[in-house]
């Protein structure tokens, strides 16, 4: 009786140490993309006022800057070349791409972390869920 | 800080450019730093500080989007 029930709860214990570093490997993906894209962001806005220190100086100028519709990289191509020319504006939207990317790569992760449970329903789902995250992606850059 | 379901969404926003950097890049630091030093001290707080704090904020937001729509 007692070997019966010291079985189950090893069994149990197995899965539940499992979980927890899936769980600690997501955390640590999330809580590492938002620490990457603040620093990013932080940085270009940074350089941005550094290369540009008539922001400070001129609020119409500053203004521009902020108002809706001004130019900014929005494809990847126009941000490579503005990383390249070390662009202010490129560090902020690489930033911003790197904080849209994290909760799209904390499903990669877990499809990885479902295969490794080999939980096939979940892995299916979630496979689901990914694959119509980058559909939209797709699509709604294709519009 | 995103969630996944918004993840999508935003993805197309950005790719469509409706995502402003430089509008972006203050409220996603000012969000962060909120979430964080908000779950750091949510436990030390009495919930009636809480209340205060949270209405005097919305006190504040309220007045201000009333004195935006005054002066157009």
């Amino acid at each position: 009786m007692s070997e019966q029930q010291a079985k189950p709860s090893r069994a149990a214990a197995e899965p539940d140490a499992t979980v927890r570093r899936v769980e600690l490997a997501i955390s640590n993906v999330l809580r590492g993309g938002v620490i990457v894209s603040l620093v990013l962001i932080v940085l270009g806005t940074c350089v941005t006022f550094a290369r540009h220190p008539s922001y400070f100086s001129q609020p119409a100028e500053l203004k521009q800057l902020i108002t809706p519709g001004s130019h900014f990289p929005h494809d990847l191509q126009s941000l490579a070349k503005n990383l390249f020319e070390s662009r202010g504006r490129g560090i902020v939207t690489l930033g911003l791409l790197v904080l849209i990317a994290t909760p799209i790569m904390r499903v990669a992760i877990s499809i990885l972390a479902f295969i490794y449970q080999r939980d096939r329903i979940y892995t299916i789902i979630t496979a689901t869920v990914f694959c119509l995250l980058l559909l939209s992606l797709v699509l709604g850059a294709a519009e | 800080m995103i969630g996944v379901t918004a993840a999508a969404s935003a993805g197309l926003y950005f790719m469509r450019g409706d995502i402003d950097p430089f509008i972006t890049a203050p409220v996603a630091v000012g969000v962060t730093l909120g979430a964080v030093g908000g779950s750091y001290l949510l436990p030390k707080l009495q919930s009636s500080t809480i209340r205060i704090i949270f209405v005097v904020a919305l006190l504040w937001i309220s007045g201000q989007m009333l004195w935006k729509g005054f002066r157009g």
